[in-house]
């Protein structure tokens, strides 16, 4: 199937995702449907366990069938302009997609880097997966990605191993590899965690300029909304396995309607800022194997009203036009600041 | 009651051997604090600001003795803590003590939660028996966590709870100074601001002086009254937290803030370039001086002095002109 042209270039719809491990069932997402166009830049908060983290493999069909159930739906538009089923593909057909249309990044690039080969060795395979080149011009073309990518001496990062690079240069070695296929999606899953601030101030800028380059859309994956700020104009906040708002980053970050946005807001000093006292939600993340009825939220939330917000699951309802909010209580609250 | 310092430190100098071969033949050092010196008053929070292998952990650990200083002077309440012996040793761990970074490597999980508490309180013979159970009670009531989880081991504990016992350990000699080392960053977002709240309201309470050692400055902004701001083992500027943040002195300070992610999109970025540079060779002159975009020739000549460039604002940095975006 063809898509349209105002089609969006990633379509999730109803994803859900459960891991079995042992006898219980760890919901880590649910229903979560969102769509990211063009040379979007989205970002995708929340804390551990939020099920971010499932999202990004979700979307480069690495949750293997033994390992977690996953149904809904995942359509990408391929640059052939055909539309693509991650769900349920078949391996072979995904390796097509994986790296060409759709990419990763991590972390932790220690852990994603194999720390035998030269980092010359290991794009130049990227690339070779990819296009079909002879190794001498792979390597050609790992050093001008390198060189693009700011890699001061790329000569010698070629030449080296994993271990003998800092943190920011490995990031950038993986970045390297996801871009070796030109893929129209990249999903960078929290890609400057492991990184000094300065180093991640680096990374977040190389982004940027790539995205604006290449016109590729991202996925940011994060758990810090500061950071939602400098890169995304759109963000969707996940909490405990759901998306429990989505919207215009400025907006969001500015007048949060849904009590678990605003109170993470709240729960950040702020550099600079004017002296408050910050807020701490109380309790913890809800155990994803248990979780309480109704909102997930209520048993954190200040605004929950018993008999409603304990018993009845809200829907995620759209407020304004690309502005979706899941709480019960957002008319009544959205006055008070965040 | 003395208003002298309860912590005062030193030149304090800290060099790791870099060791080869069969007979660990020394091959170099690693210089990880070098010519470190400041105070830490009586209930005043310092916190220590600085990125990874600037050496603020080596600080942290070398001012309990936790490592032995390479070289240095470390006075605790007028007393020379490089001096003590064993006996004297024991009695300063009464009065100081330390909160580290990750809660799961820093509780045995094999003891209960009211074990890994008592532990302090029996080793320094403070309370035995049902006076023992009483204070560990107490402690847990004072970070928030229910008396019965005494019985709990550490497995059964969400990170943001393990870090209250470490707290609850750290605080149960009834110390004067702690050492807090990244004690959020290992939290998640919504978890960090409790123990943030916990330790400030602790700090109100029992009159703590603390060394707050952290990565986050938003976080040490925050908490802390004064704050040094270290690069490569060296001091770049110290002085009161607002200040230090409003009007960085310290080309390096000046970078430091610009990079911390804003959502309003409104700060200015200074991109530094590149890495620092290894602590096993660090540059001549001011360490920083490879990365600064003011740097001139003659920062390679001498290692900048402290100076006080307004009342109790110091930075290592020969140019009065700079920073310009403050």
């Amino acid at each position: 199937m063809s898509a349209r042209p105002d089609e969006p270039l990633v379509r999730v719809e109803n994803l859900d995702v459960t891991f079995r491990i042992r006898a219980a069932k760890v919901s880590a997402a649910r229903a979560v449907s969102f769509a990211i166009r063009k040379r979007e830049v989205v970002a995708l908060v929340g804390e551990s366990g939020s099920g971010k983290s499932t999202i990004g493999l979700s979307l480069l069909g690495l949750l293997a069938p033994g390992v977690a159930a996953v149904s809904g739906s995942i359509r990408i538009v391929r640059k052939s302009g055909r539309i693509f089923e991650i769900i349920g593909a078949r391996d072979r057909q995904m390796l097509h997609v994986r790296g060409n249309d759709v990419a990763m990044i991590f972390q932790e690039p220690m852990s994603s880097l194999n720390p035998i080969y030269r980092i010359g060795t290991q794009i130049a395979e990227s690339l070779r997966v990819h296009r079909r080149v002879s190794q001498r011009d792979a390597l050609v073309e790992a050093l001008r990605l390198l060189t693009l990518l700011g890699v001061p001496s790329p000569e010698k990062c070629l030449q080296s191993y994993p271990h003998q690079l800092s943190g920011g240069m490995r990031q950038r070695a993986m970045i390297a590899m996801a871009l070796s296929g030109q893929p129209a999606l990249l999903v960078a899953d929290e890609p400057t965690t492991a990184l000094d601030v300065t180093i991640q101030a680096q990374i977040v800028d190389l982004l940027k300029s790539v995205q604006q380059d290449t016109a590729m859309a991202i996925l940011f994956v994060t758990h810090d909304l500061g950071l939602v700020g400098e890169v995304a104009s759109r963000v969707l906040v996940m909490y405990a396995g759901e998306i429990v708002e989505e919207g215009p980053v400025r907006q969001i970050l500015t007048r949060p309607r849904m009590p678990y946005t605003k109170a993470l807001i709240a729960s950040r000093p702020r550099l600079g800022g004017e002296r408050r006292k910050i807020n701490a939600i109380p309790g913890t993340v809800p155990d994803l194997t248990m979780l309480p009825a109704g909102c997930s939220f209520h048993p954190r939330c200040a605004f929950a009203v018993q008999g409603l917000c304990d018993r009845t699951a809200p829907a995620l309802e759209e407020i304004r036009a690309g502005w979706r909010v899941r709480c019960h209580r957002w008319r009544e609250i959205q006055e008070t600041g965040a | 009651m003395t208003h002298s310092p309860i912590l005062q430190v030193r030149g304090l100098r800290k060099y790791f051997d870099i060791t080869r071969g069969l007979f660990s033949r020394v091959v170099g050092h690693v210089h990880a604090v070098e010519d470190v010196s400041f105070e830490v008053g009586r209930h005043e929070v310092l916190g220590v600001a600085g990125e990874s292998g600037s050496g603020k952990t080596t600080i942290g650990r070398s001012v309990l003795r936790l490592v032995e200083p390479s070289a240095g002077e470390i006075v605790f309440d007028g007393k020379d803590v490089l001096g003590f012996d064993n006996a004297a040793m024991l009695r300063f761990r009464r009065t100081a003590q330390i909160i580290f970074q990750d809660p799961y490597a820093s509780i045995n999980p094999t003891m209960t939660v009211g074990q890994v508490i008592a532990e302090p309180l029996r080793v320094q013979k403070i309370a035995s028996g049902s006076e023992l159970a009483d204070r560990v009670a107490q402690l847990l009531t004072d970070v928030s966590l229910p008396v019965d989880f005494a019985r709990r081991r550490p497995r059964d504990l969400s990170g943001g709870q393990r870090q209250r016992v470490v707290i609850a350990r750290a605080l149960a000699v009834e110390p004067r100074f702690v050492v807090a080392d990244e004690p959020v960053s290992a939290l998640d977002v919504s978890i960090q601001a409790q123990i943030i709240n916990l330790l400030e309201e602790l700090k109100e309470r029992r009159s703590l002086a603390m060394l707050f050692i952290s990565h986050d400055l938003a976080v040490m902004e925050y908490l802390s009254d004064r704050i040094a701001v270290i690069y490569l083992g060296r001091i770049m500027e110290i002085g009161p937290s607002r200040q230090v943040v409003a009007a960085p002195r310290h080309p390096y300070t000046e970078a430091l803030i610009s990079a911390v992610p804003d959502d309003t999109g409104n700060r200015k970025r200074i991109i530094l370039q590149g890495d620092a540079p290894s602590p096993i060779a660090p540059p001549s002159g001011c360490v920083f001086r490879t990365r600064c975009r003011y740097a001139l020739p003659a920062c390679a000549d001498e290692v900048p002095p402290l100076r006080e460039v307004a009342p109790g604002h110091w930075k290592a940095c020969y140019r009065d002109d700079v920073p310009t975006s403050s």
